[in-house]
């Protein structure tokens, strides 16, 4: 490949502060997780009355063939079973019957026996036994799970400013373009497309809107063929950075590396790795790296800014 | 809590009986990970129900059988007959809500 980069932006210099949406802990969320840890530790004990969220063994007498039943098991509550008839039951003890007057006729219920659910403290043994890596008590843990939700939310909100930085960097890059790097570029990604679609029995120059439908977001070769060639424009581009950037960081591609994709791709696609490396030979494999190579760059640094 | 993992040799076996839920997931699918809360959320709140897992990245062959594409799908069964299914992750009402039609049938 004849392309380089001439001179790259310090993408450090761009001011991608304006795109960047604070985080803000979701402190309901938060308890819901912490509350989970009760889950494995849930009891249940033989008991007199019923209160939501207690199991309840019952009898129905009815009209209604429907609730006409014996042992009839439901949470009381949990809207599994009839809301209605579940209310009632709240607030009855062992022994006990209530009747209702439903849309399908009055209705019966007798209480034959109750599990009261015991839902424990949370301690903190409970987080401890999870086994996370620097979690060995409750406060650990909602801090652990605060990082999580932060790290989940910057893989959504990075995304703004990713992008902005992206284009200037790509915009104020200085670049050696060989068109023909393009054209490499290009083919290899058409040719991946049609082994793609050789593989499921398409040939893709005759391929239909149909065929398109839910593999590409295009209705045509011809619109394929367009779309590739605006997408390489910028991944020969992202190449170039990632491996400008390899020269100073110290980043490679190996062949382990691809055996790996390798191994990976064909027990994603359950598929057979013959197919897997006609799909991905290991040039463009190495191509692509360095463009991740340069999008993972750029990511992280947005992270840092948040 | 009544969720059993489940492998090709053991599924049909253990949706043979009464009202199972089977939650058919991918070893990096993130939604999964999701709906798998869920799942444990309400097998927490209803012990008495059946939950079948099955992983269909260590499983492709019983997932290409049941025509599962793609993960999460859940099935229900009842007395081992598919009953309803769904594709990607469902709220916790609506599992519910096809709980609340099918398990008392």
């Amino acid at each position: 490949m004849k392309s380089r980069v001439l001179h790259a932006k310090d993408f450090r210099s761009i001011d991608i502060k304006p795109y960047v949406k604070p985080f803000v802990p979701d402190e309901e969320a938060l308890e819901g997780e912490l509350r989970r840890l009760a889950n494995p530790h849930v009891r249940w004990e033989a008991g007199t009355a019923v209160s939501s969220g207690d199991q309840v063994l019952c009898a129905l007498r009815s009209g209604c063939p429907r609730f006409n039943r014996e042992n009839v098991r439901f949470v009381a509550g949990s809207s599994m079973f009839h809301k209605e008839l579940e209310a009632l039951s709240i607030g009855m003890s062992t022994g006990e019957t209530r009747e209702i007057d439903l849309p399908e006729g009055r209705v019966s219920l007798t209480v034959r026996s109750v599990m009261n659910r015991v839902v424990p403290e949370l301690t903190d043994a409970m987080a401890e036994a999870l086994g996370l890596e620097g979690v060995s008590n409750l406060e650990e843990y909602r801090a652990y799970l605060l990082v999580q939700q932060k790290e989940k939310y910057l893989e959504q909100a990075v995304w703004e400013p990713f992008q902005h930085l992206r284009e200037r960097m790509l915009a104020e890059t200085e670049f050696v373009l060989f068109k023909e790097d393009w054209q490499a570029g290009m083919r290899q990604k058409l040719e991946r497309c049609r082994v793609l679609f050789r593989q499921e029995g398409i040939v893709m120059e005759e391929a239909t809107e149909r065929d398109f439908e839910g593999r590409i977001p295009v209705k045509s070769y011809h619109e394929l063929v367009a779309m590739l060639q605006r997408d390489e424009w910028d991944t020969l581009l992202m190449h170039l950075l990632g491996k400008y950037y390899a020269q100073s960081d110290g980043f490679t591609v190996t062949e382990a590396d691809y055996e790996q994709y390798i191994a990976d791709y064909t027990k994603m696609w359950h598929t057979t790795e013959d197919k897997a490396r006609e799909v991905d030979p290991y040039d463009s494999f190495v191509y692509n790296e360095y463009a991740s190579h340069a999008v993972h760059i750029l990511r992280e640094y947005a992270k840092t800014q948040f | 809590m009544a969720i059993q993992n489940a492998d090709k040799n053991t599924f049909k076996d253990l949706i043979a009986q009464d009202f199972v839920i089977a939650d058919f997931y991918g070893t990096t699918c993130v939604p999964c990970k999701l709906f798998s809360k869920i799942l444990e959320d309400i097998a927490a709140e209803i012990p008495f129900l059946n939950i079948v897992k099955l992983n269909t990245t260590d499983n492709p062959e019983i997932a290409e059988e049941l025509d599962i594409h793609a993960v999460p799908t859940i099935h229900f069964y009842k007395d081992g007959q598919l009953v309803d299914s769904h594709v990607g992750v469902m709220q916790p009402q609506e599992v519910k809500d096809i709980i609340a039609k099918y398990m008392y049938a």
